[in-house]
């Protein structure tokens, strides 16, 4: 009896994973779910979370846009100044997180955080998160209290990036080029997609997304590391270091929607002078 | 009293979970695997068939409490493997501290062989280095904990059965 329950719990799991590999059926809401229940005790448990001073400055951001004054004041402000300073945050809306919880680790590294912002400060699924130094991640999953990010150097994360002052334009992941072997820990493959070179040292910054989700354009993403040339292939491929370390990340920011390409003037009515 | 013990040991699964992920937001590197150590606890304690149901709910745990794992399923899958091996080592009498830690340590392969695979067959960087401390220390921590959560299962066997 006992085996028999143990089988089909086994069934039933083998199920479940090849439902969510196959992407048949969304299994979001069984996720969606545990984290209702588990994000609220992970965002007490987490450090700085019951912070009061942090929640209004992220509330003052999230109400008030991205403007350094509204946030000044409280213990650290000074790191949350130097992330709104961030190239291409300029004139995003953005919500204030901290991390709260580092998944298991992968074989190289963290791979998933959770963010103590949900579903109800306006986090949606497919947006970028950065840091001070640059580019962490996108969300993948939002629940009404908490939000999972996936990080710049799982595999599962590929950017498309501009290099170097031409900006050249690439792709940056956290698995191994076309023809490449595998990056080093700590590493991210990156390979260019037009003809163009590449020299180590070089900044890479994200090239932008269609729509400007999940990626916006003009966020750092580290340094060429090392070129190497395929042979038999068009463009060079090679390493880059990423700028952030996602073994140490504590306050980043949800990037909600992308700068207007031109802005608006705000008008102001006058009262009209007397004739 | 039957509900009030799989309560407790779900209860305790959690908890296990919410500490790891928490020590890791406090940049504690590396955290052992406290869900694993659980899981070959109670098989050392109950057999490979027990130890797999164990394994199979904390590995549902881990992939479900956020930020989870991606697939759903793949760590519960890996998890039940590492408890039903090590459930193959129980034996009765006193058990040795080291004999634990080998255990703990080869149901740490296990697990995080899976994860090796996975990450290789995507092509993906692998740091056996940082894997194999990680590891390590889940066994150490083991040695330490596994004594604890036993005498505790022997408490409830004791208050049930008098």
């Amino acid at each position: 009896m006992r085996r028999r329950l143990l089988l089909a719990a086994v069934a039933l799991t083998v199920l479940a994973l090849l439902l969510d590999l196959a992407g048949v059926s969304d299994l979001g809401p069984l996720r969606r779910a545990a984290a209702a229940a588990l994000g609220p005790m992970e965002r007490l448990t987490g450090p700085g979370a019951p912070d009061p001073a942090d929640a209004a400055r992220l509330r003052a951001v999230v109400t008030g846009g991205p403007s350094s004054a509204a946030v000044t004041g409280g213990p650290s402000s000074a790191a949350v100044d130097r992330l709104l300073a961030t190239p291409g945050v300029g004139g995003t809306r953005l919500v204030l997180a901290r991390v709260v919880a580092v998944g298991q680790s992968g074989p190289a590294g963290p791979e998933r955080v959770t963010l103590d912002v949900g579903a109800r400060d306006g986090v949606e699924v497919d947006r970028a998160v950065v840091a001070e130094q640059g580019l962490v991640g996108r969300v993948v999953a939002v629940a009404p209290w908490t939000s999972d990010v996936l990080l710049v150097g799982s595999p599962a994360v590929t950017v498309g990036v501009r290099v170097g002052a031409a900006g050249v334009l690439g792709e940056a992941s956290g698995a191994a080029a076309p023809g490449a072997s595998a990056p080093d820990p700590g590493t991210l493959s990156l390979s260019l997609v037009e003809r163009g070179t590449m020299a180590a040292g070089d900044a890479v910054v994200t090239l932008g997304s269609v729509g400007g989700r999940p990626f916006v354009p003009g966020i750092r993403v580290g340094t060429v590391r090392d070129v190497r040339t395929a042979v038999g292939r068009l463009a060079p491929s090679g390493t880059l270091v990423p700028a952030v370390d996602t073994t140490a990340l504590d306050l980043v920011a949800v990037l909600l929607a992308p700068a207007r390409s031109t802005a608006r003037p705000v008008l102001t009515p006058t009262a009209a002078p007397a004739p | 009293m039957r509900v009030v013990a799989l309560t407790g040991r779900g209860a305790a699964l959690v908890v296990a979970v919410l500490l790891g992920v928490g020590l890791g937001a406090r940049h504690v590197a590396p955290v052992p695997d406290l869900v694993l150590v659980l899981v070959v606890a109670w098989s050392l304690f109950r057999g490979p068939a027990a130890g797999a149901v164990a394994g199979l709910a904390g590995g549902w745990v881990v992939d479900l409490v956020p930020p989870g794992a991606q697939p759903l399923g793949t760590h519960a899958l890996a998890y039940a493997l590492a408890g039903l091996l090590a459930g193959r080592a129980r034996h009765e009498g006193p058990v040795a501290a080291a004999r634990v830690a080998v255990v703990t340590l080869g149901a740490a392969a296990v697990v995080e062989g899976v994860d090796v695979v996975r990450a290789l067959a995507v092509s993906a960087p692998v740091d056996l280095g940082a894997v194999g401390v990680r590891a390590l220390f889940t066994a150490t921590v083991g040695a330490l904990v596994v004594p604890l959560v036993v005498r505790a299962e022997r408490a409830v066997v004791r208050r049930r059965f008098g």
